[in-house]
């Protein structure tokens, strides 16, 4: 699968993105809870028979296993996965979840889930593309024997609300349409001489792959 | 992928889930109990979402449960990780499927009493007659190594916890020839369950003095951590030579810090006296490959005593005081009496005893080990801690009720996650 070349502006927004990432999720939305779920400590105190560990949180993160299981379920693919989907599964392990502490979710981990929603979107792109466009759960208004630039942002942002609905249990938001009807016109501007229908796989497989690892998917 | 990433964390950036209010609808409870008793999450729309829900509306809370806990993630997810964790030393989800994790799986599937994986004489293994494994040797792949249970969780398209079948009767090593090669197998002659299984054996009984058996015992079982069950009142007559009593030239140190433990993991640890394990890095997972092993089925005596037990009981070559208690045979003594210690644990049964099976059965049938499951299986599902002025009595009440009705560990999860508590609001 050959995925557009990143850009020097999206390397720049990758890194303000962090910065971002780290202060919204570590210190002004969520600290209280996220500081609050720093481990799980089954042990005890000598005055009552278990004592309080300070895990207050509503959330946990997805271990490595979950996180593979969850992308399957949601995706409505087979839990077994395909072979390349078991592989890349295999190779990103490790920066997966060890816990469900959410102290835990780090920028590795988040680039690992990247690369296995990547693979399990791959699957579920291959899966929807055999099938009659009204039998489709997740694409049905989106052509793949068209470039990208054939398709309408109508189409792309109704799969985007499928995906959302399957993995984070909710619509997108106003916020979030912006950002995946800005990622839909960039995705196109960028294209230049790969603009072929082969394309349009990959901008369905990546706005997949953005929904499935991004924070809301991660946590239960 | 990187520009994805990018998309992924700005996607992260804008929007706080703990910010979002919980969906208290009949929908929104049912994803909930599914997304806690099978580890994953599910579709809003899903069948199993729906008919979750359904039963909710009818304030059918416990049949709502039931449809979550017949799922197969339940044990292949929810269950294994609630195992594995408790498995080895490193106490995280990042450990190879094992014989210890099989085990509660299978007791879990079959509904008997959770008890059993602390003294019973049996494991759980791949059913040949469901799955095929090229590791399905007894010797090579399960007792000399996890090459069994590593393939089988490799296995993706495996439902595992529906794969694995019950074998009465724990094997061991007696004998191995050149190359490692087995020459003969015998029955465990002191089954305990998990205690024996080779998992815990191979994290625990490696190399160290059989002590941490004892620590990791009570860490897993009974919910609590060496120094907060130490007690300097307790005897030392029971203390191995290997342990000064004069840390650092000072007598006071071993009176007033050392004794509190030590008293409390050398009364216990001659349970272990018999069982060492011979770890090697052969398989690609270090420390984890090798032979539980026995005294009386291969390993050598003590020289320094002739008796019995390995020799790392008694630690000839480390003797920092002549007059320490010296292990000749496994038995063991409850020296965890004291009346914080006593409350603490509610111990029923006898307070000496002899080998793992017997030491099994004490933790077993203590006040504690239901109440510690409760806690457990709280973590597991509800994901927060409790006040603490609420934990006790949560724990205390869910323990006596999976207790009374029979220590099923799917009673334990629909109690808990069906509780008015379990769920934030």
């Amino acid at each position: 699968m050959k995925i557009p070349t990143i850009s020097r502006k999206w390397k720049s927004i990758s890194v303000i993105i962090v910065g971002m990432f780290g202060l919204s999720t570590l210190s002004f939305n969520c600290a209280p809870s996220l500081f609050q779920a720093a481990s799980y400590n089954l042990s005890s105190t000598g005055l009552g028979i278990f004592s309080l560990d300070n895990i207050q949180s509503k959330y946990s993160l997805l271990s490595a296993e979950q996180s593979y299981q969850t992308m399957l379920n949601v995706t409505g693919q087979n839990l077994t996965g395909t072979a390349a989907q078991q592989t890349e599964y295999n190779q990103r392990f490790n920066s997966l979840g060890a816990t469900n502490n959410l102290a835990n979710l780090t920028g590795s981990l988040m680039l690992g889930s990247t690369s296995v929603a990547g693979e399990v979107c791959n699957g579920l792109v291959a899966k929807e593309k055999a099938l009659a466009a009204d039998a489709r759960r997740f694409f049905r208004g989106i052509n793949f024997t068209v470039r990208p630039s054939d398709n309408n942002l109508a189409a792309f942002l109704s799969a985007v609300d499928v995906l959302a609905v399957s993995a984070w249990g909710r619509n997108i938001n106003a916020e979030e349409q912006v950002l995946f009807s800005q990622y839909f016109e960039e995705f196109k501007a960028n294209l230049k001489t790969t603009n072929n229908a082969q394309q349009t796989d990959n901008l369905c497989i990546t706005a997949c792959s953005a929904v499935l690892s991004s924070f809301d998917a991660l946590v239960y | 992928m990187s520009h994805v990433f990018a998309f992924a964390l700005l996607l992260s950036a804008t929007f706080c889930p703990f910010a979002m209010a919980q969906d208290s609808s009949p929908q929104g409870q049912a994803q909930w109990l599914l997304e806690r008793l099978t580890g994953v999450k599910w579709p809003a729309d899903s069948t199993q979402v729906n008919q979750v829900a359904q039963k909710i509306s009818a304030g059918d809370k416990a049949g709502a449960a039931d449809i979550a806990l017949s799922q197969p993630q339940f044990l292949n997810v929810t269950v294994k990780q609630f195992a594995l964790q408790m498995s080895t030393r490193e106490e995280n989800l990042q450990v190879p499927f094992n014989d210890f994790t099989a085990a509660f799986m299978g007791v879990t599937r079959d509904n008997t009493d959770a008890r059993e994986l602390l003294y019973g004489n049996f494991y759980y293994k791949a059913d040949p007659a469901k799955v095929t494994l090229n590791a399905m040797d007894l010797g090579n792949d399960i007792l000399m190594s996890n090459r069994h249970y590593q393939e089988l969780a490799g296995r993706r398209d495996v439902d595992v916890g529906a794969s694995l079948i019950r074998v009465e009767g724990q094997m061991l090593v007696a004998a191995q020839g050149d190359q490692g090669v087995i020459t003969s197998m015998v029955p465990n002659p002191d089954p305990a369950g998990v205690l024996t299984s080779r998992a815990f054996l191979a994290a625990h009984a490696t190399a160290g003095t059989n002590r941490r058996l004892v620590e990791y015992t009570f860490r897993e079982f009974e919910c609590i951590k060496m120094p907060e069950w130490s007690d300097t009142s307790a005897p030392d007559v029971r203390i191995g030579r290997d342990i000064s009593r004069a840390p650092g030239g000072d007598p006071t140190k071993f009176q007033t810090s050392c004794k509190g433990c030590h008293t409390q993991m050398d009364g216990f640890r001659g349970a272990f006296a018999r069982w060492d394990y011979n770890g090697s890095a052969n398989d690609g997972f270090p420390g984890y490959a090798g032979v539980t092993q026995r005294v009386d089925s291969g390993v050598d005596t003590d020289p320094t005593t002739g008796s019995k037990v390995v020799r790392k009981m008694n630690r000839p070559n480390f003797i920092e005081y002549a007059g320490g208690f010296v292990t000749k045979d496994d038995s063991w003594i409850n020296n965890a009496r004291g009346t914080a210690n006593a409350m603490r644990f509610g111990w029923s049964g006898d307070s000496t005893g002899k080998g793992v099976n017997s030491f099994g059965r004490l933790i077993a049938n203590s006040n504690r080990f239901p109440q510690c499951m409760a806690k457990r299986v709280w973590a597991s599902v509800c994901k927060y801690d409790l006040p603490a002025d609420q934990a006790d009595a949560m724990f205390v009440s869910l323990g006596l009720n999976w207790a009374t009705s029979g220590y099923k560990f799917k009673d334990l999860f629909k109690a808990v996650a069906t509780h008015a508590k379990c769920r934030q609001q």
